[in-house]
């Protein structure tokens, strides 16, 4: 009943003329319809207020409203950010594709990165181009097998996800875990209160931002994730985005691992593991659809804002962390819900 | 006495948007009676036919069947297969990942009675009236069919509706071999005088309607045009009833500078099939011929030969594909009228790969001037245009691209004429521009403004025609196969019927290639014997039941994840439920067995409440059982906050290791049998798998979607409460956080199991076998003497070798 009214409200039907000049003669929408309109498009404005809500609230239980609360989380959710972006790309390119590996990959980068740092001289510099490299290279391995062996997107990156664990398990017992404690160090310096970590994070998104929403690359992606056939149709190769994309999440988990590695003075072996659903979750409160075809990457970076911000209060108040799990859950399904029946409600 | 007539039609219209479909038909169906319709692309059969079979009701006019008024309020197929009318599709509408016999079921609803033995001497039976000796087995997957056999499968759930009255077949025999055929048209003329049935038969082939249909009734342009007795008629007369003179003179085009040096389209191998096939600069080609006669394959196989640089053309300059089919092939429907009408010109409209934006809107707007697209702005979203104006859209991107070739594939359905002639205009004007474009339509007047027409019949080109010569009547005439040519193409081609020894072996042979359980069946053998090989006291009895006890619990959870794949989801949860199972009857069950007892129960509820939620909101389950898994955790942390807990005194006999064969074998092959009777056996269950493959075809069944997904979740609920209690048995505690990996092995072990994303597709068996695999896994490598390292690795690999097996041997698409 519901998925049969969705598919049914979005097409026109066949010879349905009178619509287009109707609209057109429609006058000019008021403030309310416009800014409706408006939140429609930009999702993300929700995750805005939802991270104000509980900053101020934050404050409350605290006792004063601190900017620094503020800055402290924005740091925080780097990495979230981050791996929210990864897999929002994943997520646009449609076809129920998720990134499973992304936990693992973002702790093997970190495993390696720590371990090119501590083995040589010049391994601090080095790990911070090995790292990201071997990110793409698993993207692309992951990328070869959707392509090839037409697995679906979440069972290849699930088996190559397996097999970089291992990776992890092995190396991780090998070598001592000293990470670059130059980077550590500059990445955790403050520049008026808000730390280099973040700033890194926000040059990272700007740029991801850019590609999906200026380049050519983005507008295939989007064409992808909403209709293959006619992407395919449309001149898009989709074999080769489809092997782009994953790239391209591996390539942001390893910065991600490098980060970490960095943050941390190290890696550990589960590093990453809280990342999958995490970044899933940051991805749908900031208000882009699962389905495909959409991305945000202010979305994906607020969302990650307000889950860390959540935690944050959570670990605040005086319940124990099996209350602020369930909370947790139970907020994630109620944004996406919410979410979901305003944007049918939209149409 | 007067019976009514059977099928009684009175004054029926039926318009699509502005497009006049049906005008005011009037029909009479008498029983005993096989009726031929015919009549050209676009004539409106296959309205007529939807109409009676209850699709959709019509505007204005009265279907009365049997005397009895229909409302076209409330009609639909189930109600109208219920007074006895049931419709052949051209589109097959089998659940594909059903065997033959379930298809039954699932169409007529068959009581509990017909099962097992029964049920398949039904099917049998069923088929062996129409089509003797077909050696389709009722237990065979009917995706696995191939085409002739899924069509004679459906002829017969058709033919054998309890109460059947009417029975409309549409182009029942395009894909069956000749022999087929003939046994078809010999049982419809005995059923219908046997049980006074009215048969509404349409084909393209005059040959073969003259030869079985008792009256012909002849649609043109949405009127009968004709109607007459087949004795009397002969195929050129029909012809001539078909045809028609072009309405309107298209505007004339001047001739062509022939320029026979320089092609855009040719064919690479001379002697290869199509390889007339060839377009100049400026030209407009059609390819015309009877809807399904392989033009749009031909434009297809232009299309991928431009974009790969090989097959079967070699295109100059690149192509581009115009589809008439916005919804599934062209409309982006997220984006706005901008976006969409670039897509296929990115390259022109960049700069080191960054849009450029103004070069974008000038295109818009130029082409928004010259096809006149009725939109408020560049920016309105595609999908709040009219129809027309979106085809417009779709239309300006192929011409708006650098290709030189513009494949139009039937790029006016469903417009009206005035876009149509923005259409043509845009045609004429080509000639000027040094490329072309091909056009297939599915109305043969478009092709007046061609200059060439190939005519297809078949899957081949018949006919090449050129300026004067393409009118409408030499397309009807080339699409029917020509003059004293027989119309029946060549079936001789076409399969056999395989009924000798040989084939019977090699087809047993292709289906244990084919079928999903040998791979594990392998995977098990394999590791059973390297277990035996490296450490022989493992094969003993309690040696195995040792081994087996903890991998119980991902065989429970295996199974619960296959019931949410097999509607279609992927439980993201499903470790922590576990744990929590694994923590609540460690804890309360042990303390307080009949709280206990609730708190498990309510597990298995919320299982059921997420299938709800998925159901009412539209959120994807994925979404929402990870929500969820963040649910479990906690309420596991809050009952348990560090491992502990003790087991229930009873649920040491669960682990007990009896001599001979140890019960956990005994548990494996009761719960994979459970499974299978649920969901192979129980009749619900086979609807339940039909949901999970065809959505859309299960509503049409007139069963309930919320229904079958709370049940297949309420299943999982019950599998997850029991793998956390087995858990809880076989490690005499609890830890919320130990199950949490059993989420992906799960997947894994269903997956490798036989089981397909694609929904619906699961087995059972395969999945209890896998996951024996997995469980068996770290014990293996252990005695190996891998490391404990490599386990993920090994699972990893097993997956990608699953996959890759699967594609190499299995081969067919889905």
């Amino acid at each position: 009943m519901t998925r049969g009214a969705d598919s049914a409200s979005g097409d026109t039907p066949a010879g349905g003329e009178a619509r287009g000049p109707a609209r057109t003669a429609l006058p000019t929408p008021g403030p309310l319809e416009a800014a409706r309109k408006w939140t429609g498009q930009h999702a993300w404005v929700w995750a805005v207020l939802a991270a104000i809500a509980l900053w101020l609230s934050a404050g409350l239980i605290s006792g004063s409203v601190s900017l620094r609360l503020l800055a402290v989380n924005a740091s925080l959710a780097t990495f979230l950010g981050l791996a929210g972006v990864a897999q929002m790309t994943v997520i646009a390119s449609g076809d129920g594709s998720f990134d499973l590996s992304l936990p693992y990959v973002i702790t093997f980068s970190a495993v390696i990165s720590a371990g090119v740092a501590a083995s040589t001289p010049t391994g601090e510099l080095i790990s911070l181009l090995v790292a990201p490299l071997t990110g793409i290279g698993i993207g692309c391995v992951t990328g070869l097998l959707t392509v090839w062996l037409r697995m679906p997107a979440m069972i290849a990156s699930l088996a190559v996800g397996y097999a970089v664990y291992t990776g992890v398990l092995v190396l991780g017992s090998q070598q001592s875990s000293t990470a670059s404690a130059t980077l550590g160090a500059f990445i955790k310096r403050q520049v008026g209160g808000f730390s280099v970590l973040l700033a890194c994070g926000i040059a990272v998104a700007v740029a991801v931002a850019i590609a999906l929403t200026r380049t050519n690359y983005g507008r295939r992606l989007h064409a992808m994730g909403q209709n293959r056939t006619a992407a395919y149709l449309s001149g898009i190769r989709v074999r080769r985005m489809v092997l782009y994309n994953f790239a391209l999440s591996g390539l942001l988990a390893g910065i991600v691992g490098t980060l970490l590695a960095a943050y941390n003075d190290g890696a550990f072996q589960n590093m990453g593991n809280t990342y999958l659903l995490a970044s899933v979750a940051a991805v749908v409160i900031g208000g882009v659809p699962v389905t495909g075809g959409r991305s945000s990457v202010p979305a994906a970076m607020v969302g990650a804002l307000v889950m860390t911000l959540l935690i944050t209060i959570l670990e605040m108040s005086p319940m124990g962390a099996g209350y602020r799990y369930i909370l947790e859950g139970l907020c994630m399904i109620l944004i996406v819900v919410v979410a979901q029946v305003a944007r049918r409600r939209n149409r | 006495m007067t019976h009514p007539e059977l099928l009684d039609i009175r004054n029926l219209s039926k318009s699509f948007g502005r497009n006049l479909v049906l005008k005011n038909v009037s029909l009479q169906g008498h029983r005993e009676e096989i009726l031929g319709l015919l009549g050209a692309n676009g004539a409106g059969k296959s309205t007529l036919l939807r109409i009676i079979a209850g699709v959709f009701g019509a505007d204005r006019g009265t279907l009365a069947i049997d005397g009895k008024t229909i409302d076209f309020a409330h009609c639909n197929p189930r109600e109208a297969a219920r007074i006895g009318v049931r419709f052949v599709h051209q589109e097959l509408s089998v659940f594909a990942n059903l065997s033959v016999a379930e298809n039954f079921v699932m169409a007529h609803g068959l009581d509990k009675t017909m099962a097992g033995r029964r049920l398949r001497s039904h099917v049998n039976s069923a088929i062996a009236a129409i089509f003797p000796n077909t050696g389709i087995g009722p237990g065979a997957e009917t995706g696995a069919l191939s085409m002739a056999e899924r069509q004679m499968v459906e002829i017969a759930i058709a033919a054998s509706q309890p109460g059947l009255r009417i029975l409309i077949l549409d182009e029942p025999t395009a894909a069956l071999p000749t022999e087929r055929a003939r046994q078809l048209h010999s049982y419809l003329r005995e059923r219908k005088a046997r049980d006074g049935l009215l048969i509404i038969y349409v084909t393209h082939l005059l040959d073969e309607v003259l030869g079985v249909v008792d009256r012909l009734v002849v649609l043109r342009d949405g009127v009968i045009h004709w109607q007459g007795s087949a004795s009397t008629t002969t195929r050129a007369g029909l012809l001539r009833h078909l045809g028609a003179e072009p309405r309107q003179a298209p505007p004339a085009r001047a001739e062509l500078a022939a320029d026979p040096g320089q092609a855009l389209v040719e064919a690479r191998l001379a002697s290869a099939r199509g390889a007339e096939f060839r377009v100049a600069p400026g030209e407009v080609v059609g390819v015309a011929g009877l809807e399904g006669a392989g033009q749009r394959q031909l434009l297809r196989s232009v299309y991928a030969s431009a974009r790969d640089r090989r097959g079967r053309y070699a295109v100059c300059g690149g192509a581009a594909y115009v589809s008439g089919d916005r919804k599934r092939e062209a409309v982006f429907g997220l984006w706005d009228v901008a976006r969409n009408l670039t897509i296929a010109s990115l390259s022109r409209l960049s700069r080191f790969g960054f849009t450029d934006r103004t070069a974008s809107l000038e295109t818009v707007r130029r082409w928004r001037q010259t096809l006149r697209i009725a939109t408020p702005s560049d920016e309105t979203a595609i999908t709040e245009l009219s129809g027309g104006n979106q085809q417009k859209v779709v239309i300006a991107r192929g011409f708006a691209s650098p290709a030189s070739v513009v494949l139009l594939d039937d790029p006016t359905r469903g417009v009206d004429t005035q876009t149509k002639h923005q259409f043509y205009e845009l045609l004429a004007g080509l000639r000027d521009e040094t490329r072309a474009a091909v056009l297939y339509s599915t109305e043969d007047r478009e092709f007046a403004y061609c200059d060439r027409v190939y005519v297809m019949a078949n899957g081949l080109i018949v006919k090449e025609l050129q300026g004067a010569e393409i009118t409408r009547e030499a397309i009807v005439h080339w699409s029917y196969g020509g003059t004293g040519a027989s119309a029946s193409p060549d079936k001789s081609s076409g399969r056999s019927t395989p009924s000798t020894n040989l084939s019977a072996i090699r087809s047993l042979g292709r289906r244990i290639g084919e079928s999903r359980l040998s791979l594990v069946v392998a995977l098990l053998a394999v590791v059973t014997v390297a277990m035996g090989l490296t450490e022989p006291a493992t094969i003993t009895g309690s040696g195995l039941g040792l081994l087996l006890e903890p991998g119980m619990a991902l065989v429970l959870c295996s199974l619960a994840q296959m019931f949410v794949i097999t509607a279609g989801d992927f439980d993201m949860g499903i470790g922590y439920a576990v744990g929590l199972a694994n923590v609540l009857s460690a804890t309360l069950l042990v303390t307080d067995p009949a709280l206990g007892l609730i708190a498990l129960m309510a597990m298995v509820a919320a299982y059921a409440l997420m299938a709800v939620v998925a159901e009412v909101s539209g959120v994807p389950a994925i979404v929402v059982t990870l929500g969820s898994s963040f649910i479990w955790l906690g309420c596991g942390l809050v009952i348990q906050e560090v491992p502990g807990g003790a087991a229930p005194r009873w649920t040491g006999a669960l682990t007990t290791v009896l001599p001979g064969i140890p019960l956990q074998i005994y548990l494996c092959v009761a719960l994979a049998g459970a499974a299978w009777l649920a969901l192979f056996r129980w009749r619900y269950g086979i609807a339940m798998r039909a949901f999970g493959n065809n959505r859309e075809a299960f509503v049409e069944t007139g069963r309930s979607p919320m229904a079958a997904r709370v049940t297949l979740y309420t299943m999982a609920g019950l599998c997850v409460v029991s793998a956390g209690t087995l858990t809880t048995a076989s490690t005499m505690g609890s830890d919320i956080n130990a199950s949490a990996t059993l989420t992906l092995v799960s997947v894994a072990a269903v997956v490798i199991g036989g089981g397909d994303f694609s929904g619906g597709m699961v087995n059972p068996i395969g999945t209890v076998l896998a996951a024996i695999v997995f469980g068996l896994l770290p014990t293996l490598l252990y005695f190996s003497g891998v490391g404990p390292n490599y386990q993920t690795a090994v699972q990893g690999a097993l997956l990608v070798a699953a996959m890759a097996f699967r594609r190499l041997v299995g081969g067919r698409e889905r």
